[in-house]
Formats: structure tokens, C-alpha cells, sequence
């Protein structure tokens, strides 16, 4: 009959978090915040330009999922349902930008949360090297290489099918071992 | 989504060094405080937005309120013409119907006063039925006879 895989008492939690915030808890739901902001996050920032618009995609993710919960079903991954809505409130978010700014210089990329890094000649070529690829190949590139999702998993995320994320991901990898082997050998 | 390692970046046409760029690059804040911060912020934009969207959703009886006495009057004007128009119609039915019982009633009534059918002697008797020979001169000059 049913699945008879051992259920985590982590898992009994999130469910029991999921409930609860259906009947309008908001302790609750702020307790699905905790437990799933950080990954969130990881998937918003891969797909947009900056850590601004992750943070955004992030917030706008939450809200969606919060008006959304009744819809949900307590015995599906929680994360999973989330992490689909994130990755399309960051591909929004992703659009959106690329219509306002298209005229912007790569250089304008933010990352508010202060990493020394920032002002590194590497970093900066990276940068400007990501914003050279393409929308789709970018996130793939970042949540495979980066997050480490299977490339099953991010075309689930994407919308896309396991093959183009598995192109993608050459692509990108190609581009940015192109892009970057200058500097390096500068080095 | 429980992620699944991949190969790490490790695969033929991936240049390690860039993977590692790119970990620094998108590593997210570390600082705990950060993420209490944003949790914080996230929920306050879920309270507003569940309180803006409730106070969106219009309750069902708040279209009234949007009605002017004008419109009111006018629906008012359209009802009674429907309602008329309906009871009009009503009676002309009932009226039919009316007439159409009373014209079966009175034919009933015919039907019950009038004599049963004869049977086929007395038919064929008065279908032989011979006046006498006189008879005309009898109808005619009746004061002779």
C-alpha cells in the first residue's frame, strides 16, 4: 500500500510545522522559515545577478508559499514544493531586471553582505565573466557546481529537461574556463 | 529538495579552480545573526502581505455598499418591469387554462344529460321507421282530421 520508507523525526517535525502553519499559524510558518531560508536562498542566488535580488526572490517565495499552503499537501517534500517556487520567484525576479537594466554595466553587481572579497580583480572578472552567460546556463552552472544538484534536480527546479541542463552545464563550464584562463595565467 | 552530491565539480570539463571561484563567489553569509535578521524580514513580509491580502478579499456583502442611490433605483426600475412582465404573463396562462377547464366542464356536462346510445334494433327500427300515407295531409290540414 503505502510507501514504507522509516519517516525522520526531523521530517514529523516539518510536517507537523506544515500543519500547523495551514491552520494559520504563524509560529509555525516562521519555523519553515528557519529551517529552509539558507537553501533558499542558494537557489534564488543562482539564478539572479546579485545578492539583492536573492534576498527579494527569497521574501517574495515565502509569501507566495504562505498564500499557497492550503494547496499544499503534507505528505509531499515541503522543500522540494518550495524550492520550485523560489526558482521561479527568482526567474521573475531574473527578467524583470534584465528588461530594467538591460543598458547596466556588469559592474553594478551588488553583494550587500559585505565579503572582502568583492574588490578582488578575480572576483570582479568572474562577474563580469557570469553575466556573459547565458540566464539559464548560469544557474545551472551554480546549482550543480556550486549546490551540488543533480542535473535531474535542476531541470525539476528549472523547468527544464535533464538533457538542456546537462548541455548547459558544459556550456558553461566551457565559457568560464575560457573567460577566466586569461587572468590565471596572468597570475 | 534533499540535494544529492553531484560530482563535485570534479567531471573532465570542469576546471576545479573556477568551481572553487565560483563557491567563494556565491557562498552565502555566515554570520548567524544574518540569517535571524532575514528570517525576521521574510516573516514581516508574509504578516503584511497576509494582512494586505485580507484586506483585499472583499467580504460578500461589501458590493452593496458600492451601490448609489441611482443604482439602486434603476435596479429597483428593472425589477419591477421583470416582475410585472412575469405576472402578466402568469395570467394570461391561468387565464387559458381557466377557460380551457371550464369548455372541458360544460362538454362534460353535455355529454352526461345526453340519453345512452340506442341499440342497433331501435336504430334499424327507426330507420324503417313509414309514415302513413296521409300523413303529409294530416300535417298540413290539421284541423280536417
Amino acid at each position: 500500500m503505502g510507501s514504507d520508507r522509516p519517516v525522520s523525526a526531523e521530517a514529523l517535525e516539518e510536517r507537523d510545522l506544515v500543519l500547523s502553519a495551514q491552520a494559520g499559524d504563524h509560529v509555525a510558518f516562521a519555523g519553515l522559515v528557519r529551517r529552509h531560508q539558507r537553501r533558499a536562498y542558494a537557489v534564488a542566488r543562482a539564478i539572479v545577478l546579485s545578492h539583492d535580488d536573492a534576498e527579494d526572490a527569497v521574501q517574495e517565495a515565502f509569501l507566495h508559499a504562505f498564500r499557497a499552503l492550503e494547496r499544499f499537501r503534507p505528505e509531499q517534500a515541503f522543500g522540494a514544493w518550495l524550492h520550485r517556487i523560489v526558482a521561479n520567484a527568482a526567474l521573475d525576479i531574473a527578467r524583470r531586471r534584465k528588461v530594467r537594466d538591460a543598458d547596466e554595466l556588469p559592474e553594478t553587481l551588488s553583494s550587500p553582505h559585505k565579503d572582502p572579497a568583492e574588490a578582488d580583480e578575480l572576483r570582479a572578472r568572474l562577474a563580469r565573466a557570469l553575466t556573459t552567460l547565458g540566464e539559464r546556463q548560469r544557474a545551472v552552472i551554480v546549482l550543480h557546481d556550486v549546490e551540488g544538484y543533480k542535473h535531474a534536480e535542476i531541470g525539476t527546479l528549472l523547468g527544464i529537461p535533464e538533457g538542456t541542463a546537462r548541455s548547459d552545464l558544459h556550456h558553461a563550464r566551457t565559457h568560464l574556463r575560457r573567460q577566466l584562463s586569461n587572468l590565471r595565467s596572468e597570475k | 529538495m534533499n540535494v544529492t552530491r553531484n560530482d563535485d565539480g570534479h567531471r573532465p570539463d570542469a576546471d576545479p579552480q573556477v568551481t572553487d571561484l565560483l563557491r567563494r563567489y556565491y557562498a552565502a553569509p555566515q554570520d548567524e545573526s544574518y540569517w535571524n535578521g532575514f528570517e525576521e524580514r521574510v516573516m514581516l513580509s508574509v504578516t503584511r502581505g497576509f494582512t494586505r491580502m485580507q484586506e483585499l478579499r472583499p467580504a460578500w456583502w461589501s458590493g452593496f455598499g458600492e451601490f448609489h442611490s441611482a443604482d439602486i433605483r434603476n435596479a429597483g426600475l428593472i425589477a419591477a418591469t421583470i416582475a410585472l412582465l412575469v405576472a402578466g404573463a402568469t395570467f394570461v396562462r391561468q387565464a387559458e387554462l381557466d377557460a380551457t377547464h371550464r369548455e372541458l366542464a360544460a362538454r362534460e356536462a353535455v355529454e352526461s344529460a345526453l340519453p345512452l346510445p340506442l341499440d342497433d334494433a331501435t336504430l334499424s327500427s327507426r330507420a324503417r321507421l313509414r309514415l302513413a300515407d296521409d300523413a303529409p295531409e294530416r300535417y298540413l290540414n290539421p284541423l280536417d282530421y
